[in-house]
């Protein structure tokens, strides 16, 4: 892959996201003469030196910055080449907004662009007019990040319909040559001339999507999946809820006698507040103490008053996929993030009902191993080792005969700092924010937070 | 995350833990009283144990919107269990006493808190000037070699790799944290002579949502009025409270009015410290971090505040909003310039930010607000929690 290129890029851009201590540091652009220089492509990242804030009137500075400046310098002027062997051929249709592929090379359409079926008319007189059944058309994000890359020669034609014989696939340069001959072909200016703004597509959209691109994710438009807020339990559920409600209805004028009479004691005891009566330990005094109920589940009520403007005003832009990930573009899997792309200038965060709103319409997802937890659990994987039983499997009665060691084991587990700051950090839900400010990208995750769920005592 | 030194004497680091684990056991003022029940108390509370409330006074000061805590016992207690309040002469643990007598008598070897970071700042500060000295002379040795064979193809100067081989530097990648919580802890029984020599000018300063939950909620404190030392009853403090709100800058002129609206800024700051409290959260102040609260684990002795929490007042009805006599902070729309501030500053600190949402309840469905414990419950919190996404690092699962 020839994505070193944007690697020196990626740097200098990468410096706010790095930690503090990379904070000091900047690239030593000096390194970039090297890099320039090289005939050989592979991934090389350039060390980064040490920054120096003020001039100090010696020599051995000026050279340096006199050496990185000229490195920049070189690297801008260098001619950016690449070989036929690995440009596709396209042809760009304004009206259409799309790019349909004629030669289609490398192996970026594992993850680009989408099939289209061509329907061609079997009627006489019109044989001129017969194209190939399927071909391939890019959106106007991708014929741009195509084209920006150098991977993509794309012209400007204007097809009438599906059927016209220049969108032909074909594997013959010199036919294809002799096809756009008249044809104009795209410069980097024209393509994001043509491409921004077409079928929703933002500058800000554009700058994140290439920026993922580059980091090799594979990023694909969000369907607007239509998960309906706040799931209906099953039936079991349903029945458990309606017994629930009897049993409650039963005994809860007993439980009110006995507190009545609880509270009688109490006063006698002469405790000046309504929780500090005997306890068994601290654990009961603060669930005694918890009184404000937490969590989005009355959202369904709030979101309504949105309206359907500020329901969409955050969907989300982008699904991504990791590198890794077994990505299939005719059956995707769920997509690893969610990003949503706002502009600082138009927008502002959003209210907690958009949250409520944004939120519900996540899946939940579990927080991301720690190193530690990914290292014991390859080592259990090597070693064949099964996981402990779910709790599904253990029959209902072992689990009822059972509850009270379960839930204590639960509420343990849920204390230990390893799940429990993990969970908390990352919330039940989540989506990835990409806040662009005039070009500057900074990325925020929200998560639906959880502190409610996760007590310390 | 743990703010203990390394482990560089393993014996004694243990110890000191020890020593923390023991002076800090209760999470609570109140005890759990661990004697044996009497066969009638037994009887009448199926094995539950009674609790043994430590009884502390305060003193409502109006002028300063804040309770202090003036009896030294009262003082150990609140601080020692669950990390009440601030030493009106000190950082965060009321330490005056005992930095004043050591300049006094010179007699207490374990460090206050502030002492310990004033003597790590100077550490720092010389570490800085010896590095910055060994840098100016690697690049001096490099400008005489330039001098000497201009025609030479030199290689640019690499102060770094100098640095990394002195022992000097690690002590500088340590993360710089601006309220580093105490590593000893000085509060040792007091011999009484010493006390009478030099009294102590100190008090414990108690917010009011701190003040009331100890009043109300856990029911240790009673407080006074300073004018007529008479009890405050509670019904009359929750009154107090949220009549400090007058005093605001924006603020309604009708008592009434302040005691009626849901949104009076201290139910709101109320509502949030009770809810995390009641968690088992340590609250502290978050002033520092631009933030109004952070949340330690179990203390500020123990671990650095993982949490940031800012609090953003929403209103179930919107009306309230409208008719609103008060300017409720980061209840109007916030800016994305706004956010990547804060989160800066905590991301910075190593704090996980929080947007911790109050529901209002809307005044129309909530008319009396004499109980505490209900009205709590007509609230609602919603948090959302912040992280930075690093694409370039999330990029392998």
């Amino acid at each position: 892959m020839d994505q070193d290129e944007f690697k020196i890029a990626q740097n200098n851009s990468d410096d706010s996201d790095e930690n503090d201590s990379a904070e000091d540091e900047v690239p030593d652009y000096r390194q970039l003469a090297s890099f320039t220089n090289r005939k050989s492509k592979e991934t090389y990242i350039p060390r980064r030196g040490e920054k120096e804030f003020e001039p100090s009137g010696l020599k051995i500075q000026q050279k340096a910055l006199d050496e990185s400046r000229d490195a920049m310098f070189n690297a801008i002027d260098g001619v950016r080449q690449s070989s036929n062997k690995n440009i596709s051929i396209g042809l760009w249709s304004n009206a259409h907004s799309r790019a349909s592929i004629i030669i289609q090379r490398g192996t970026h359409f594992s993850s680009i662009g989408h099939p289209v079926r061509n329907t061609p008319s079997k009627r006489e007189g019109n044989v001129e007019k017969v194209a190939s059944e399927t071909r391939m058309e890019l959106l106007p994000e991708e014929a741009l990040y195509m084209v920006e890359r150098g991977s993509l020669l794309c012209y400007e034609y204007e097809w009438s319909d599906n059927n016209d014989k220049m969108l032909k696939l074909s594997t013959n340069d010199s036919a294809v040559d002799e096809r756009v001959a008249g044809l104009a072909p795209f410069s980097a200016q024209r393509a994001f001339d043509c491409c921004i703004g077409k079928d929703g597509l933002t500058l800000e959209k554009y700058t994140v999507y290439a920026q993922l691109k580059r980091l090799g994710y594979i990023v694909k438009r969000a369907q607007q999946q239509q998960i309906k807020p706040g799931e209906q339990p099953g039936l079991l559920g349903r029945i458990y809820n309606t017994l629930k409600g009897i049993v409650n209805t039963i005994f809860s004028p007993i439980a009110s006698f006995v507190r009545l009479f609880n509270f009688r004691v109490t006063t006698l005891l002469g405790s000046r507040s309504s929780f500090l009566r005997p306890h068994q330990n601290y654990d009961s005094i603060f669930k005694a103490l918890r009184l404000t109920p937490w969590g989005y589940n009355d959202t369904p009520e709030v979101s309504t008053r949105l309206s359907e403007e500020q329901q969409h005003e955050f969907d989300v832009t982008w699904d991504i996929w990791r590198p890794s990930s077994k990505f299939r573009k005719s059956a995707p899997p769920p997509p690893d993030f969610r990003i949503v792309v706002v502009d600082t200038h138009k927008s502002s965060l959003p209210s907690l009902e958009q949250f409520a709103h944004i939120f519900s319409h996540q899946p939940y997802s579990q927080p991301p191993l720690t190193r530690k937890q990914k290292l014991a659990k390859e080592k259990e994987e090597k070693n064949g080792k099964k996981p402990e039983l779910a709790v599904s499997e253990i029959s209902w009665f072992s689990r009822w005969w059972n509850r009270k060691q379960l839930a204590a084991d639960e509420s343990n587990r849920k204390k230990s700092p390893a799940v429990m700051f993990p969970a908390l950090k990352h919330g039940k839900r989540a989506v990835v924010f990409a806040i662009v400010d005039s070009g500057t990208t900074s990325w925020i995750q929200f998560g639906e937070g959880q502190f409610g769920e996760f007590p310390l005592y | 995350m743990a703010a203990n030194p390394p482990p560089r004497n393993n014996t004694a680091h243990k110890r000191i833990k020890q020593h923390q684990n023991r002076i800090y056991a209760n999470p609570l003022p109140v005890l759990i009283d661990q004697r044996p029940s009497t066969f009638l108390a037994g009887l009448s509370r199926f094995g539950q144990k009674s609790l043994i409330n430590p009884q502390c006074v305060g003193v409502y000061i109006k002028q300063t919107q804040s309770v202090w805590v003036i009896n030294e016992r009262d003082v150990r207690v609140l601080w020692t269990r669950g990390f009440f309040g601030k030493g009106s002469l000190s950082r965060s643990e009321p330490t005056w006493n005992d930095r004043q007598r050591k300049l006094a008598v010179g007699d207490k070897p374990q460090p206050t808190a502030e002492e310990i970071t004033s003597k790590r700042r100077i550490e720092r500060n010389k570490m800085k000037i010896e590095r910055a000295k060994v840098l100016s002379e690697a690049q001096l040795a490099a400008e005489a070699a330039l001098e000497g064979s201009d025609s030479i193809k030199l290689s640019p100067p690499m102060p770094a790799d100098d640095n990394d081989n002195l022992p000097l530097n690690e002590k500088s990648s340590n993360p710089i944290e601006p309220s580093s919580p105490p590593k000893w802890e000085p509060l040792e029984p007091d011999t009484q002579e010493e006390q009478q020599d030099l009294s102590n000018a100190e008090h414990l300063q108690l917010t009011l949502p701190e003040a009331f939950f100890l009043a109300w909620g856990i029911g240790c404190l009673k407080i006074v009025d300073p004018y007529t030392d008479a009890v405050i009853p509670i019904n009359q403090l929750w009154k107090e409270c949220r009549l400090a709100s007058m005093f605001l800058q924006n603020a309604p002129d009708s008592r009434d009015t302040c005691l009626q609206r849901l949104d009076n800024p201290f139910l709101v700051n109320y509502a949030i410290y009770h809810y995390y409290r009641s968690l088992g959260w340590v609250i502290k102040s978050g002033i520092k971090f631009c933030v109004d609260i952070v949340l330690y684990k179990r203390g500020p002795v123990f671990h650095h505040a993982e949490f940031a929490v800012v609090i953003c007042p929403t209103y179930e009805d919107q009306r309230d909003k409208e008719s609103s006599p008060f300017d409720l902070h980061n209840s109007d729309k916030l800016s994305w310039q706004w956010l990547n501030t804060i989160n800066r500053v905590n991301g910075q600190a190593k704090k996980t930010l929080i947007l911790a949402y109050v529901q209002i309840p809307s005044q129309e469905k909530v008319r009396n607000l004499d109980d505490p414990a209900k009205l709590l419950a007509e609230y609602r919190v919603k948090e959302v929690v912040l992280k930075r996404f690093v694409a370039a690092r999330n990029r392998d699962n």
